[in-house]
């Protein structure tokens, strides 16, 4: 079989690495023969394949090992870090920086002694919530929506009853008296029901009995009046049944609510 | 052969998730591959850091290496990807000029002790195979310098092993056409 010129280079390159057996070589040699320019080719090649190794490369620096080095560590405590479960983690975390978190707690103290004050009693807090709460209960109760009155009412109930801030009662007793919702007026009772201890509380519900022409919360209040023993409202009772205000099914209600009263 | 038998058990063992062990494979290639880098790119800090982009890309894509693989073939298969990328990224490295910016490299700033120290038939071969395109210059680097087998570089080529054979072979020759002209060039010049 004869060679082609590209198996002719291809064995002489076979031949370079001893892959070459005897059969090939014997017919690589009879190719050459008749082909000089190409066997010359080919000896210049080797020729340049030898000089080619005595070309020197530089080494690299030995930062780039330290760098891998560093790299390799960083990347395998992250993965290894990525197994551990959170109570790990957080002892490992704890190791590396409790150092920083401490100088962290240390500030804060610091900072929390010089900037609070000195000695931030409970009843301090409480006075604070409180004032907030009536804060809150003042704006509501000035809102459009019967809905915010309400919740401005349920704010006023969260108040302490033991002597009561006289601007949140004026604001309660104004919303009993003049409020157009009749729910958010029995809110209003509601509430003020909580400081019936209170002399002053107690007049203003007496007074606002004559006026109230809603039935309801005249029943409401004939209940109240119960409630709390007021005799004092008997007279309120009677002008009210006098002024003719009082449907005919309300009518009973009230004097059996004046007989009560006259009777405790 | 035992050398690449425990590249590949290594590689294996990184591949289950023993990642450290890549500090073995390392310290057996990063020299290798820094001066596969070097070699296509002339420039060390930049060998460096293709050199660590390569160890990167092997924790990155371990699972991808194959039960049957063979570690060296996978190396310079990586090794090729980071060069290709960083080549996209730069585009074409200062000496990859034609042949008139040779005489760029003989100007009077040049270091010519350090020229002095390697005979001038290096020097000229160095310039020669610099003036080679970057392809033909990646085939040297791998069946010459790195001393990779035909049939592993031909398989990363995706050439077949005879097509491969042939390539060598004409661009050994063109390399010796370019070594003639660049000894021709600085002989008139000395002249």
């Amino acid at each position: 079989m004869k060679l082609t010129e590209e198996q002719a280079i291809q064995y002489w390159m076979d031949k370079a690495q001893g892959h070459l057996s005897e059969d090939q070589e014997q017919q690589l040699m009879e190719y050459l023969a008749g082909n000089p320019e190409l066997k010359a080719e080919l000896e210049q090649n080797q020729a340049l394949w030898s000089q080619l190794e005595k070309l020197e490369r530089p080494a690299p620096s030995e930062a780039m090992d330290a760098r891998f080095d560093g790299w390799l560590h960083g990347y395998a405590a992250a993965a290894a870090g990525q197994e551990r479960g959170w109570q790990e983690r957080l002892t490992v975390w704890w190791r590396l920086h409790w150092q920083p978190s401490l100088a962290f707690l240390a500030v804060g103290l610091l900072v929390g002694a010089l900037v609070l004050p000195g000695s931030q009693e409970p009843e301090q807090l409480a006075q604070e919530v409180k004032d907030m709460k009536k804060m809150l209960m003042l704006t509501l109760i000035e809102q459009p929506q019967a809905q915010e009155r309400i919740k401005a009412v349920s704010l006023a109930s969260e108040l302490p009853t033991k002597n009561p801030d006289q601007v949140v009662v004026q604001a309660l007793v104004t919303t009993l008296n003049q409020d157009p919702s009749i729910n958010v007026r029995l809110s209003a009772l509601e509430a003020l029901m909580a400081y019936g201890e209170n002399d002053k509380v107690r007049r203003a519900l007496i007074q606002s009995i004559a006026r109230q022409s809603s039935p309801l919360m005249q029943v409401a209040l004939a209940d109240a009046m119960v409630l709390l023993q007021e005799k004092a409202a008997v007279d309120s009772f009677n002008q009210l049944l006098d002024s003719a205000q009082v449907n005919e099914s309300v009518e009973s209600k009230i004097k059996s609510t004046i007989e009560t009263l006259k009777a405790i | 052969m035992i050398d690449s038998l425990e590249d590949h058990a290594i590689m294996l063992k990184v591949k289950s998730g023993d990642v450290e062990k890549l500090s073995l494979l390392y310290h057996r290639y990063s020299r290798r591959l820094f001066g596969f880098f070097f070699g296509l790119t002339s420039d060390a800090a930049t060998s460096e850091d293709l050199v660590q982009n390569v160890f990167v890309r092997m924790l990155k894509y371990r699972k991808s290496y194959s039960e049957s693989g063979n570690f060296e073939a996978w190396a310079f298969h990586m090794a090729r990807n980071v060069h290709k990328d960083h080549f996209r990224k730069n585009k074409r490295y200062h000496w990859q000029e034609d042949m008139a910016d040779w005489e760029s490299h003989l100007k009077e700033t040049d270091n010519r002790e350090h020229h002095m120290q390697k005979s001038d038939e290096l020097n000229n071969l160095e310039r020669a195979l610099q003036a080679l395109s970057p392809a033909k210059r990646e085939l040297i680097e791998l069946t010459r310098f790195q001393k990779l087998k035909y049939d592993q570089v031909a398989a990363l080529l995706g050439i077949s092993e005879s097509a491969l054979k042939v390539r060598v072979h004409r661009t050994l020759k063109e390399l010796r056409e370019l070594y003639s002209k660049v000894d021709g060039k600085l002989t008139d010049r000395i002249n």
